[in-house]
């Protein structure tokens, strides 16, 4: 007679044979590299293992800013504090030693696949998230893993990736910009697994680069981070990788570097551009890349007498028109941000909001028009609250246009809002033509003013003399959240504002402070959010990169001021080209001419004395 | 409260759902689709290679020394280290570079076409080279051993469902199509790219034997007649372009100590425009092997 039991262990067999038979295509699992391993690299085997040679792009997809920018890349920029603890981004990170594991994570109460986890070398979990959620909106915070979705195309996982910070592509300066986005197919063939990628970059690529990386199945149990980290299963927690502050990491002061310092060649002075060229026998111009190179074509125009066809400057996306800021939409949204802060977006312009218990704190309530608009939106976030506080980072117009309207009370004898701004901008309110309600109730003089409101401190830091002569932060302690103003504009270059007292070196400065305010939570990324005066959230490491820019791009400045270069003569090189399709603006006082203008005028009249 | 019993009598019958859900359909006797017919993926048209890893060893004819990540034994790397061009060509070897251990790995371009329906035909611009896929196991090699060998195709790739059991619920239009004995849409033909989903559902695995003697790379990193070459073709859609990857994996006793991995990118073209029939050549290295301190 068949048993229960029987019954059960004969559909737990049938069961077992059902979903073998589709296990072959899994992915999840533990995988080394293709030759065994953590340094089995069977190509890019320079690349992938102790770095390139300076200067080897070819078969690199990359346009005319991209070769610049990385012709100029000093391998001491990772002396740079904030980079020290720089995680390999998603974008590359398989191409490193150690293997990869994929582990399935289930939702514990529908019991459906939730998501794929991949766990790479250096220390950067990822998450791919297969249970149809939507990526989050443009303005929601990058990571260097980015925000990936998966799905499953026959015997694939496709998996696609947005939400990228800037980052590398090789470890010789070739990036890719925050505007990247990936897409990658997981295809396992018997006992290897393919991972082919595709990095789309509207600002640094001519097509999307191209390549694949190959794994091997790696059966041993438990041997996969320990391998690497070397502690566990045996290991003696010696060599390569071994301990957890590897994958924790800390930034240390290892050289003298001069705070906000950004190594970085000067145009022309890279000596070691030629390094692959020579190693390799190989034409400059072929070393130096295009998507003509990675194509037959190419063999042609190369020879053993070391001579190759220049690369003209690629003609279609590299050379064209600088990116225009970001179309401001003309809806009003809000996004949660960290502890008691949120962010509403109203055309293009960044609202800060603080909601706890007091009420409401907002720090530049935006346009006059949008007023209405942004009301709403902070009654959607806090209903039935009052607007207490306002802080007016700087006295421009689109900050403050909202003062009046958001500062009166619910009804004409009701106190109305405090608002607080740097005397400076609070003086140059005053004299703009506004209302008296448009007006500062609170102005401060000193460098800091402290305010204590929602049950958390709040820092009101003024930084002199950067876009103006008026500028604060302000920085929730709390929440861990700073709000930049004009600092920071994220979707273009700053607009410095020289006749106001605005300087470059302050707002590098001012770029600097907020860099010591904020904390990275892991590997550069995370803790303290950072919210510019438009685009999307930041935390340090855009700080960081923002920062970059304008470092290198004052330096450069500076390099030909110093060789006696007219304005004209600067412009015309182009000093910002690696930057103009990221930061550059169509109109007005933050296209690249401008942006250089500024920056010019603001070094010559500081070595005239000026301020 | 559920009972023990009632859990055995649940997994009982859905396991033997399963069973039927994956047992060959029920149906009348039907003749077995051509593996034409049956392809996973459609592989057929022009493809260009794109040489954007290891551009210094398959874009130019590296030094001699220069096999660096070939997991090369001592008589390997005796071998590769007694590599001459010339010889080479004197001794009517110049294809060495071109067979099937290494050709997927050259700035080539593909046409891929089937000549009948167990079939498929690979030719090569860079060294006029012509490959053959046999998914006829019956198919044998019908000479001696040769630069392309003999080649076994099959098709791998069942896709797993998201729910096991959602076929006996709602068949998808192509696995109606096949239980009625239809083509799936797209799986014969070329040219243009395709939708995504009846054309890239899953691989074609190539497994090839029969070799002579070639390279690995040109600069005579060997293989042996001992090789055998498996490779993976899959066909992916990224960014609006049609791309088909070619993992290599060469296994040679005699040469190697671990298989030897690689993986090749083509992108589609929409033409034979560019298609430049050359022969075997080889070429002189670029300069004198540096080896690098890593």
């Amino acid at each position: 007679m068949v048993s229960m039991r029987g019954i059960f262990w004969f559909g737990a067999i049938c069961a077992a044979l059902a979903s073998a038979a589709h296990a072959q295509n899994d992915v999840a699992g533990d995988w080394d590299q293709a030759g065994g391993g953590i340094f089995g690299f069977q190509e890019e085997f320079l690349d992938r293992g102790g770095g390139p040679d300076l200067g080897d792009y070819a078969g690199l997809p990359i346009n005319d800013a991209l070769r610049f920018k990385a012709s100029l890349y000093s391998p001491s920029w990772l002396t740079v504090p904030e980079h020290q603890c720089l995680p390999h981004p998603s974008t590359y990170q398989y191409r490193s030693p150690g293997g990869l594991s994929i582990v399935k994570e289930y939702d514990p109460v529908t019991q459906q696949l939730a998501a794929y986890r991949l766990y790479g070398s250096y220390g950067l979990a990822r998450v791919v998230w297969m249970d149809g959620r939507p990526h989050p909106p443009a303005n929601a915070r990058h990571t260097y893993e980015g925000f990936s979705t998966g799905r499953w195309e026959g015997n694939r996982l496709a998996i696609e990736t947005t939400h990228l910070k800037a980052g590398f592509l090789r470890r010789n300066g070739i990036a890719h910009s925050d505007r990247a986005r990936m897409l990658e197919y997981l295809v396992r063939h018997d006992d290897y697994l393919s991972l082919m990628t595709a990095v789309e970059d509207p600002l640094y690529l001519d097509e999307p680069f191209v390549r694949s990386t190959d794994f091997r199945l790696d059966v041993r149990p438990n041997t996969r981070l320990a391998e690497f980290g070397g502690f566990a299963n045996g290991g003696d927690g010696e060599g390569f990788g071994a301990s957890d502050v590897f994958f924790k990491c800390a930034p240390s002061e290892e050289i003298a570097i001069e705070r906000g310092a950004v190594p970085s060649f000067m145009p022309g002075a890279n000596g070691d551009l030629d390094m692959f060229a020579k190693r390799h026998n190989v034409p400059l111009e072929a070393a130096l890349g295009g998507s003509a190179t990675q194509y037959p074509e190419y063999v042609a125009r190369l020879s053993s007498n070391g001579n190759a066809t220049a690369i003209q400057p690629s003609a279609g996306r590299s050379q064209r028109p600088p990116q225009a800021a970001q179309a401001e939409s003309p809806t009003v949204t809000s996004l949660h941000v960290a502890g008691q802060v949120w962010l509403v977006a109203a055309a293009g312009r960044n609202v800060a909001v603080q909601v706890g218990a007091e009420g409401v704190l907002v720090v530049n309530p935006g346009p006059e028009e949008l007023a209405d608009a942004v009301l709403a939106e902070i009654e959607k976030i806090a209903p039935g609250k009052r607007i207490r506080v306002i802080v007016d980072t700087d006295d421009d117009a689109a900050h403050i246009g909202g003062n009046a309207k958001f500062a009166t009370g619910p009804t004409p004898m009701a106190q109305r809002a405090a608002i607080i701004a740097h005397e400076n901008a609070s003086l140059r309110i005053a004299g703009a033509g506004l209302s008296d309600r448009h007006s500062p109730t609170d102005a401060f003089f000193r460098g800091t003013r402290e305010l204590f409101f929602n049950g958390e401190p709040i820092e009101i830091i003024h930084v002199p003399a950067a876009t103006s002569d008026g500028d604060v932060l302000v920085f929730f302690r709390e929440s861990d959240v700073v709000v930049t103003g004009s600092v920071i504009e994220d979707l273009t270059y700053p607009v410095i504002r020289l006749a106001d007292g605005g300087t470059i070196g302050g707002t590098l400065a001012a770029l600097n402070r907020v860099l010591d305010l904020t904390v990275a939570e892991w590997r550069a990324q995370g803790g303290t959010m950072v919210i510019p005066n438009r685009g999307r959230i930041y935390d340090e490491g855009d700080v960081a990169e923002y920062r970059d820019m304008m470092t290198i791009v004052r330096d450069r400045v500076q390099d030909a001021i110093g060789k006696g270069q007219t304005l004209e003569q600067v412009q015309a090189a182009r000093l910002a080209r690696d930057y103009d399709g990221r930061y550059a603006a169509v109109a007005g006082p933050a296209t690249a001419d401008e942006f250089i203008e500024t920056v010019y005028g603001s070094l010559k009249a500081a070595a005239n004395g000026a301020r | 409260m559920i009972s023990l019993r009632w859990l055995h009598a649940v997994t009982f019958g859905w396991s033997l759902l399963a069973a039927v859900a994956l047992a060959q359909p029920p149906g009348p006797p039907q003749a077995p689709r051509s593996p034409r017919a049956a392809a996973q993926v459609d592989l057929t048209g022009n493809w260009v290679a794109q040489i954007t890893e290891d551009w210094r060893w398959r874009m130019i004819t590296p030094p001699k020394g220069d096999y660096a990540s070939v997991p090369l034994n001592a008589l390997g790397r005796q071998v590769a280290d007694a590599w001459d061009p010339a010889a080479d060509a004197a001794a009517d070897e110049a294809c060495r570079a071109f067979g099937a251990g290494g050709i997927m790995r050259l700035p080539t371009r593909l046409k891929i076409a089937w000549t009948d329906e167990s079939t498929l035909r690979i030719d090569t611009d860079l060294g006029s080279q012509v490959r053959v896929l046999h998914f006829d196991p019956a198919a044998r090699a019908d000479s001696g051993p040769s630069w392309q060998g003999h080649s076994a195709a099959e098709w791998l790739g069942v896709p797993p469902p998201a729910n096991p059991f959602g076929a006996l619920v709602a068949p998808t239009q192509e696995a109606g199509a096949a239980r009625a004995g239809r083509s799936p849409a797209g799986a014969a033909g070329g040219g243009a790219a395709r939708a995504e989903p009846q054309s890239t559902r899953g691989s074609l695995k190539v497994v090839t034997t029969n070799l002579r003697p070639g390279y690995l790379r040109k600069n005579g990193v060997p293989y042996s007649e001992r090789a055998v070459v498996t490779e993976y073709y899959d066909r992916f859609g990224m960014f609006g372009n049609d791309y088909l990857q070619v993992v290599t994996v060469v296994a040679d006793p005699t040469y190697l100590t671990t298989p030897f991995v690689v993986s090749n990118q083509f992108k589609r073209e929409p033409d034979d425009s560019k298609w430049n029939p050359t022969p075997c050549a080889t070429d002189a290295p670029l300069g004198t092997f540096q080896r690098p301190a890593f």
